[in-house]
């Protein structure tokens, strides 16, 4: 047996278990830190992560495309009572701001069929853009946990508020405004 | 006007009941649990969705129930709850790659783990051909004697 | 007041820490041992300081002083009493802070009854207990203060004037009384269960309890007395670890069977998962170490389980804690994430890379060699490669193929039970086996004939009872032969132990109590190891009975309506809404219980409809036999739909969990000093 036959495996030997302790640590400290980064909670400032968003009319919206416009993200599901209750003061909202600039887009998550959250637009005479969240994608940026949640961005595609629970026309509304008053 | 058939009276009444009796057949709490059982809490993760009591899981189980009345088979209902959910409302992942791995790297390990201790035998059996100690095969009856007797020495 | 107190004790707390680290590490320069005399005395004081802290947070709660955010948070006015105390440990900030009493608790029995002995180990054993101390307390402090409070101030427009803060902001005003006794949270409806009172703590005790074995471990490979000291130090503390960890497992699987309604006990969820895992890595340990005590041999694989056991235990912890995995029991999203990962990073690092230093000086080389294929050594070997890969396969499914999945394909994945039984199945099905065959071997090896010899009896035994059982009507092969398995490692333990006794009365006449009380006294780990064997058995009957043989049925019943399953009848006898003192709503269902006709009894299984979630809380009918399981679904006067269990032998899981906590006590129990 030559001098390298010998070698490689003794190395192997010396370094192989340290090196594979060392690899499964490291390893898993890069998955975890990773991912602790990514569960640190709701993007509650800072650039809103962008999304395209499939409406239920047929055209799709992507959120980047909405630059210089105050956008009211709202996660929604027709099993949702708070859901039900927040939907006419979303409506309110796009009907009194719509003009001066301020889009409300209704995605709709964890649905059991379409035709129920179609049924729901129709049945509070929602007016505002709505779209279905495939695969949970666009919840997953936001990290949504349940609905109702909602997300106020700002002209320059910041996210300036969050709103967990049914929110309510009285006490957003001069949030928007000032949202609004803002430059781009 | 008011005169009606009882044939057709009858005849609506039986059909009502054949409709119930065939949702029924089709689509009993237990046929909704039965597939449930194999998918999971759409907001509350990791909670099967046969034992979920929030309103989004009642939602899907009668979701569940009208695809079962349609004639569904349990696979494709839940195959059609995947695609629009992704992975994570079954127990086993669909995706050929995620099933892949769930199920080699736990079995690649158990024969590595195994291979370890084979290979750590195999060292001490062969490699290093001088036990430290000469085996010795221990007579089980005489170790239970010795054992005794020592007791009996540390009583006295 | 509290508050201030509260925080003044964890402050002092932390710099008792911190100073018992620096005093110990500068008593092995400078060679004195007042320097360590005093780190451990700054060491004993951290226990007392985190009472008071403890203690503060634990009147605050008990008299309503809802302006420490904490107590808003977990507690409301319609809190009971008994729930207002256990609160202390129903939400992330005030369970840390328990967590960190726990652990400085063992701490000081740990410091106080080895002083003497092991004083060669302590000026680093202290170290790295304080620093996993110090840790703790420094999250509490800095990042998940229980002790910060509202204020509101003045200066700021309406809706940034409320502010949680642990020191008094700048022209800041306490918040009216009714307006925090209004807004007051109170507890998670899921905690509100009386295993909820006592299965945190068993937990918490059997995780921190595993900071003892380590914190010696690491003492030896950095003092380098790498004798049998630091085995004899931690042997105890280590099934004290383990047998906290148990009752903590056990006791979860109660309240889960009670409390989430599912008609099981053990749901693969991964804090379920994550409390398991060191178990696992426990358990290969104490098998493991008797080996290098006996044999001298496996120094190196006996310290990196003591490692992985603290490792598993710190991860787990920052998996549960941080949010990174959702589960029912996961706390909320919290900041503690990084921390407690480079925590878990850095300890886990140094004690490895000590690991390999020592190694690599050949201070860890075995004193003797296996010698034979077919002994007790290399049987405990192969328990350790059953465990590890229970551990690696779990493991990966509870975090890693989810973390994996999620970071670099984009997916979220649940795993379910499905996927856990089909790996862990075989495992057990081997652990069991061994746990069968490795008490009879002998240490250095033996014969296979004698091993044959020995296992005749338990193995006629077995077979004669899987064929009763298949002649009495356990249709299922599988199931028998699953028995089968099972009862083969009870037969061994309780023939092992008719012998010693039968020893004992040959040799020195002892009448058969006496000489089964001597035996038990005399080699406590041996027999009450035998005693864990037979209560691991009877947990598997019970597993085996309640999964395979598991009845589900989901009936709707008009009232007075009757239902017959198996040998059961339910009638639905009436409903009633009630409100409770907490002010939940209950709905009740009152059904009647029958059995071959006979009225057995009355169950009430009920929707609790909390602001947050409805709770459904079963109604059972128990029996050794069988428990008859009922879950309200929904309902009203009229008609109402239940889901029925008939759950066979489930109770013989917590009756073994018994006998396993028994032997493990009887193992542990310290003898006389003589």
């Amino acid at each position: 047996m030559t001098g390298i036959e010998r070698a490689t495996p003794r190395i192997a030997a010396r370094w192989g278990c340290p090196a594979l302790l060392l690899g499964v640590v490291l390893a898993t400290l890069v998955l975890g830190a990773q991912l602790a980064e990514r569960n640190r909670g709701r993007p509650a400032s800072g650039p809103a992560p962008d999304f395209e968003l499939r409406l239920f009319t047929g055209e799709s919206i992507r959120l980047s495309d909405l630059r210089e416009q105050v956008v009211l993200l709202n996660f929604w599901a027709s099993w949702c009572p708070p859901c039900r209750a927040e939907a006419p003061d979303l409506q309110a909202l796009h009907e009194d701001f719509a003009s001066s600039g301020l889009r409300v887009i209704g995605v709709n998550m964890l649905e059991s069929s379409p035709a129920k959250a179609k049924a729901f637009i129709d049945e509070l005479g929602i007016g505002y853009a709505n779209g279905e969240d495939i695969e949970q994608r666009i919840a997953r940026l936001y990290r949504v946990e349940a609905p109702p949640e909602s997300f106020l961005i700002d002209r320059r595609g910041q996210v300036r508020h969050v709103y967990i629970g049914s929110i309510r026309y009285a006490i957003i509304n001069g949030k928007v405004e000032s949202l609004l008053a803002e430059a781009a | 006007m008011k005169y009606r058939s009882p044939l057709r009276y009858l005849a609506s009444l039986t059909l009502v009941f054949v409709c119930a009796w065939l949702t029924a057949a089709q689509a009993s709490d237990n046929a909704v649990n039965q597939v449930a059982q194999r998918m999971y809490c759409p907001v509350c993760e990791n909670i099967p969705l046969d034992e979920c009591l929030t309103s989004a899981c009642q939602e899907w189980k009668e979701e569940i129930r009208s695809q079962l009345v349609a004639g569904k088979s349990e696979q494709a209902i839940i195959d059609s709850f995947v695609a629009r959910f992704g992975d994570h409302v079954v127990g086993v992942p669909v995706d050929p790659l995620l099933r892949a791995l769930t199920v080699l790297l736990p079995l690649a390990a158990t024969a590595l783990a195994l291979g370890v201790g084979v290979f750590t035998f195999r060292r001490f059996a062969a490699g290093k051909a001088q036990p430290a100690t000469p085996a010795k095969y221990e007579d089980s009856a005489a170790a239970y004697r010795q054992r005794v007797e020592a007791d009996v020495r540390a009583r006295r | 007041m509290l508050a201030e107190l509260g925080l003044a004790a964890l402050t002092l707390a932390l710099a008792g820490a911190l100073y018992a680290i620096v005093a110990c590490l500068y008593s092995v320069r400078a060679g004195e041992v007042r320097w360590l005399q005093s780190g451990r005395n700054a060491a004993l004081l951290t226990c007392p300081a985190l009472l008071l802290a403890t203690g503060a947070l634990a009147i605050a709660l008990l008299t309503e002083q809802y302006q420490l955010s904490y107590v808003y948070q977990a507690s409301d006015p319609g809190t009971p009493t008994l729930y207002r105390f256990t609160a202390l440990w129903g939400a992330q900030r005030g369970s840390l802070l328990f967590w960190s009493l726990l652990m400085s608790g063992f701490i000081a029995g740990a410091i106080l009854l080895n002083w003497r002995d092991e004083r060669r180990l302590m000026p680093f054993a202290i170290p790295i207990m304080m620093a996993s101390l110090a840790f703790f307390v420094g999250l509490s402090l800095f990042i998940e203060n229980p002790f910060e409070r509202w204020w509101i101030l003045v200066d700021m427009p309406a809706e940034q004037q409320a502010v949680s803060s642990a020191l008094i902001p700048p022209r800041a005003v306490p918040p009216s009384e009714a307006s925090l006794q209004a807004g007051a949270e109170g507890m998670n409806p899921l905690l509100r269960h009386f295993g909820m009172v006592i299965h945190p703590p068993m937990l918490y005790l059997g995780f921190v309890g595993f900071t003892i074995p380590f914190a010696f471990a690491v003492a030896a490979l950095a003092s380098g007395d790498l004798s049998n000291n630091w085995l004899r130090a931690t042997r105890r503390w280590s099934l004290l670890a383990w047998l906290f960890l148990s009752l903590g497992l056990i006791l979860g699987g109660r309240w889960a069977y009670d409390v989430l309604g599912w008609g099981g006990y053990w749901g693969w969820d991964p804090v379920e998962n994550a409390a398991f895992l060191p178990w696992l890595v426990g358990t290969a340990f104490i098998h493991s170490v008797m080996i290098q005590e006996k044999r001298g041999m496996l120094k190196v694989w006996n310290m990196l389980l003591v490692i992985a056991a603290f490792s598993a235990v710190m991860f787990g912890t920052f998996a549960t804690r941080s949010g990174v995995i959702d589960s029912v029991h996961s706390f909320a999203r919290s900041e503690v994430g990084f921390p407690m990962l480079a925590f878990w990073a850095a300890m886990t690092l140094l004690a490895l890379a000590l690991l390999a230093w020592r190694w690599r000086q050949g201070a860890l080389r075995d004193e003797r060699q296996f010698a034979a294929l077919l002994s007790r050594e290399s049987l405990f070997v192969l328990n350790n490669v059953i465990f590890i890969a229970l551990f690696v396969a779990i493991f990966w499914g509870s975090f890693g193929l989810p973390i994996t999945s999620e970071l670099f394909l984009g997916k979220e994945v649940t795993i379910g039970a499905p996927t856990f039984e089909f790996y862990v199945v075989p495992l057990f099905i081997a652990m069991y086996i061994l746990m069968g065959v490795a008490p009879l071997a002998a240490w250095g090896g033996m014969a296979l004939s004698r091993l044959g010899g020995m296992l005749r009896l338990p193995l006629l035994l077995t077979a004669l009872s899987v064929l009763v059982l298949t002649i009495i009507g356990t249709d299922l092969l599988v199931a028998a032969l699953g028995y089968g398995v099972v009862l083969f490692a009870a037969f061994v333990a309780l023939v092992e132990v008719a012998r010693g006794v039968a020893a004992r009365r040959r040799l020195l006449g002892e009448n058969p109590l006496r000489a089964f009380v001597a035996l038990f006294g005399r080699n406590q780990r041996r027999y009450g190891g035998y005693i864990v064997h037979l209560g691991v058995t009877v947990i598997g009957i019970g597993v085996i009975g309640s999964t395979i043989f598991q009845t589900e049925e989901q009936h709707t019943l008009n009232r007075g309506e009757t239902v017959t399953i198996q040998d059961y009848s339910l009638r639905y006898e009436d409903f009633l809404r009630a409100q409770a003192v907490d002010g939940r709503l209950m709905n009740i269902a009152s059904l009647v219980i029958l059995r071959h006709g006979d009225e057995v009894a009355r169950i009430r299984p009920r929707i609790d409809e909390y602001p947050q979630l409805p709770m459904s809380i079963a109604g059972a009918h128990s029996t050794l036999e069988n428990d008859f399981y009922v879950l309200l679904i929904r309902g009203d006067r009229q008609r109402a739909t239940f889901r029925i269990y008939i759950n066979p032998l489930v109770n013989l899981v917590w009756w073994g969990g018994l006998l396993l906590i028994l032997g493990t006590a009887i193992a542990a129990y310290p003898k006389a000093q003589r």
